[in-house]
């Protein structure tokens, strides 16, 4: 049995909604001076429902940024400091033996899991082990413990750092944990004048102020207005195209050895739909796709080596293929030319 | 979860865009058709050059048949370049991407035709922002080429070829005279189908060489020979029949000098034409034929002189036919066939020997009648006294080269003057008459050719074969 259809926003449904985001994007840039198009990416993946991994030197206000974050939504945040002797249960909960009544019986201690937002701080420094510990939370939104099955909270959110530098003993994230992440986005550094400000405005040990601009449920709302956006069967098929182009067998995506998975369309989809809602509207749009291909498509792009040793970047392959994969998938005739959108 | 798309909002706008999608659609489309039937048009028109020229060079007439077929063969191409191409063809939903896109509509009108949301505002700036333009340059290069060819081949000079056929089968004119003449005696039947067979078939054995070699000096050595020899064989026949019915006439008018000896000279003369008939070139036709072929010559003087009589008249009627034709035939030269018998200018004078016997009258005849040579007597081949020269008989002509000195002043008298009491030995039984080329005459004392001016293509042919 099919699910019920959704009825589509109107303009202004989608306005009201982009009001909101606004609110929000800009007290996110009270918190990180400068970083616009990160904080654009960050609000996407919230409001799109998914995980987001964050690579960048130490000290570019990633952790600040979620603290911002969880506070501007009035939402619950725990934040992990992974490490390699970092065990399972340090993350999900353990079961805790307690007398109640005269009797012994075991009682689950929740983890740090069960958060709103949970920010898993270098995460490739965890064991394996502990690292696929995420993955149920992540993909299930739920954790299971000695049998049982515990759900978390809603929304559900992992933002994870990790650092690119001293890569000695860390374990670097499976491919198919890394699927499990929206986006990876790549953390810049600050510029000159953002630096200023922060100098000018900032103190160390001294968070900023940061008003709550949206509550959990309005959050739930903005994510339910996010499925109602309409995807076109054209941006559909430009997802697609898009995704079917970074296989190995397409000339395009010399050097790739495993390709983008479904899950990365569907990811696309989902960041394309929050994009257009960011902007006011009630539908996905190429300009959406293009914008978020990037964050959704570097790390689910393995390189072979050969790749790797002509210096070769999922980030070029992707902008590549980006150039290469038109919205209007059919070719012009000789007789007529393009003109450049 | 799909989106409801049932609940389209009221198309205010539709129509423009629906409108500007399925033009942007039809250009697209029109560029596919364009780019697959350009190359079949320029074909055509490469095919339509030649076939126009073709036509052009071919029969006038060709030329509107041809521009129709390279019509048809460019309408043919459309249709065939419309379902070749068609596969390729810009649906209106494509076109809508294609203009939403560079427009910036986000989607809008993907959206808005799938029932989700309004339509844009007709009001969007469409002017240097349409998603394709025209790249006309090729295609028109491609038209002014076929266009220009088929205008040069319409004002390139071009020959007629059936001028150039015609004159390519125009046979050498000797050859087309002679023809015209024996076309011109049988249907007189002046002469008889055996002598119009004989040059018929020299005339089709020169016709036999290839065209390209019609005009090749050997044929057309040929063919003036056969047309000196045909003259020389005609003239000959005329005078042998003059000559005939003149010695039949006169032994009809006397007989009473059965035993003279001017009956005996008559009759000799007679049997001489006779001969002379029966062995040359040209045979009589009809009566005249006939009725020499039916006794021989010598017994013609034992004639009846009614017999005679109408033997004469038969031998004139067959002149008169003769002559007739040849009037008709053109280049012929009629006085080679000499005067006619009953020549206007020759009145009787009444008072001569002839007159008094019923014959012709010699005295009054004209200065052409008087010519020598009537009579069918000449000096014929063999030697004779006093002669300044060599003659020499070319069939038609005779030339005389001279062999003794020119200069008179300067000769000494002996080189002149020569007395030699001696008689000019005359052979009148050897047949003077032009002879055929390479046939065998009769030989006799004077002397019959030992040679031939003049060799046929394929005699020519023998003789390079056999020297190389």
């Amino acid at each position: 049995m099919n699910p019920p259809a959704l009825l589509p926003l109107d303009d202004a449904q989608a306005r009201h909604a982009a009001e909101a985001i606004g609110r929000l994007r800009r007290v996110l840039q009270g918190v990180l001076f400068g970083q616009h198009d990160l904080i654009d990416l960050v609000i996407v993946g919230v409001l799109a429902r998914g995980h987001v991994l964050l690579e960048g030197l130490p000290g570019l206000g990633k952790t600040e940024l979620v603290k911002g974050l969880a506070r501007a939504l009035d939402l619950k945040h725990k934040r992990v400091q992974f490490t390699p002797d970092l065990l399972p249960g340090d993350i999900t909960g353990n079961p805790v033996l307690e007398e109640v009544d005269g009797r012994r019986s075991f009682t689950f201690q929740p983890g740090p899991v069960f958060a709103n937002i949970l920010l898993a701080d270098e995460i490739n420094r965890a064991s394996p082990k502990t690292q696929s510990a995420l993955l149920e939370a992540m993909q299930e939104r739920s954790v299971t413990v000695m049998g049982q099955t515990h759900a978390l909270p809603n929304p559900f959110l992992v933002l994870a750092t990790q650092n690119p530098i001293e890569l000695e003993g860390t374990y670097p994230l499976p491919e198919a944990q890394l699927d499990r992440f929206l986006f990876k986005i790549d953390v810049p550094a600050a510029s000159v004048e953002t630096l200023e400000r922060i100098v000018l405005e900032r103190e160390i040990g001294i968070p900023p102020e940061v008003p709550c601009v949206i509550d959990a449920h309005a959050l739930t709302a903005l994510q339910d207005a996010v499925r109602r956006v309409y995807m076109p069967p054209p941006v559909a098929n430009f997802i697609a195209r898009l995704v079917a182009a970074t296989a190995p067998t397409n000339p395009l995506a010399a050097g790739v050895r495993y390709g983008a998975s479904p899950r990365a369309a569907l990811a696309l989809s989902a960041a394309a739909r929050a994009r257009g809602l960011c902007q006011g509207r009630i539908n996905a749009s190429y300009e959406d796709v293009r914008d978020v291909a990037l964050p959704v498509l570097r790390h689910r792009l393995v390189l072979d080596y050969g790749a790797r040793l002509e210096g070769l970047t999922p980030d070029g392959i992707v902008a590549r293929l980006l150039d290469a994969v038109p919205a209007h998938d059919k070719p012009l005739p000789t007789s007529l030319k393009a003109a450049k959108v | 979860m799909p989106i409801d798309t049932n609940l389209a909002r009221a198309p205010a706008n539709a129509a423009h865009w629906e409108r500007r999608a399925r033009l942007l659609a039809a250009e697209i489309n029109a560029g596919w058709w364009l780019s697959s039937w350009l190359p079949t048009a320029l074909v055509i028109g490469i095919a339509g050059t030649f076939a126009l020229l073709w036509a052009r060079w071919q029969a006038v007439e060709l030329v509107p048949f041809a521009w129709g077929a390279i019509g048809v063969a460019l309408v043919l191409a459309g249709v065939a370049a419309w379902f070749t191409s068609r596969p390729r063809f810009e649906s209106v939903a494509s076109a809508r991407v294609l203009l939403e896109e560079r427009l910036g509509l986000h989607a809008r009108l993907s959206s808005a035709a799938a029932g989700v949301g309004d339509w844009p505002g007709r009001r969007i700036d469409l002017d240097g922002r349409w998603p394709v333009r025209i790249r006309a340059t090729r295609p028109a290069l491609l038209l002014t080429l076929v266009g220009a060819m088929l205008a040069a081949a319409m004002a390139i000079p071009v020959a007629d070829a059936g001028a150039f056929r015609r004159r390519a089968i125009e046979a050498p004119a000797d050859a087309e005279i002679v023809s015209q003449w024996i076309d011109e005696l049988q249907r007189e039947k002046a002469i008889d189908e055996r002598s119009a067979g004989a040059v018929n078939e020299r005339i089709e054995e020169i016709l036999e060489r290839p065209r390209d070699a019609w005009y090749e000096h050997a044929t057309l050595e040929a063919a003036g020979t056969l047309r000196e020899q045909t003259a020389a064989e005609l003239a000959a026949l005329a005078r042998n029949l003059a000559a005939a019915e003149q010695a039949a006439a006169d032994l009809a008018a006397a007989p009473s000098r059965a035993a003279s000896a001017e009956k005996h000279r008559d009759s000799q003369a007679l049997a001489a034409a006779a001969r002379q008939l029966a062995l040359g070139g040209m045979r009589p036709a009809g009566d005249a034929g006939e009725k020499l072929g039916q006794e021989a010559a010598e017994a013609l003087a034992d004639l009846s002189p009614e017999q005679l009589r109408e033997l004469a008249a038969a031998l004139r009627a067959n002149r008169s036919k003769l002559k007739a034709a040849l009037a008709k035939a053109a280049n012929f030269d009629l006085d080679a066939l000499g005067p006619e018998s009953d020549c206007e200018a020759c009145q009787p004078c009444g008072v001569c020997k002839e007159c008094r016997e019923g014959k012709p009258c010699k005295k009054g005849a004209c200065a052409a009648c008087k010519k020598a040579g009537r009579g069918g007597i000449t000096r014929g081949p063999g030697e004779a006294a006093m002669k300044a020269g060599v003659e020499e008989d070319l069939g038609a002509t005779r030339r005389e080269l001279v062999t003794a000195p020119t200069d008179v002043a300067r000769s000494a008298a002996g080189e002149l003057l020569d007395v030699v009491d001696a008689e000019h030995a005359v052979d009148e039984s050897t047949y003077v008459g032009p002879q055929a080329g390479g046939s065998i005459a009769p030989t006799a004392d004077g002397g019959g050719p030992s040679r031939v001016d003049n060799l046929l293509p394929r005699e020519q042919d023998a003789v390079r074969r056999f020297f190389k």
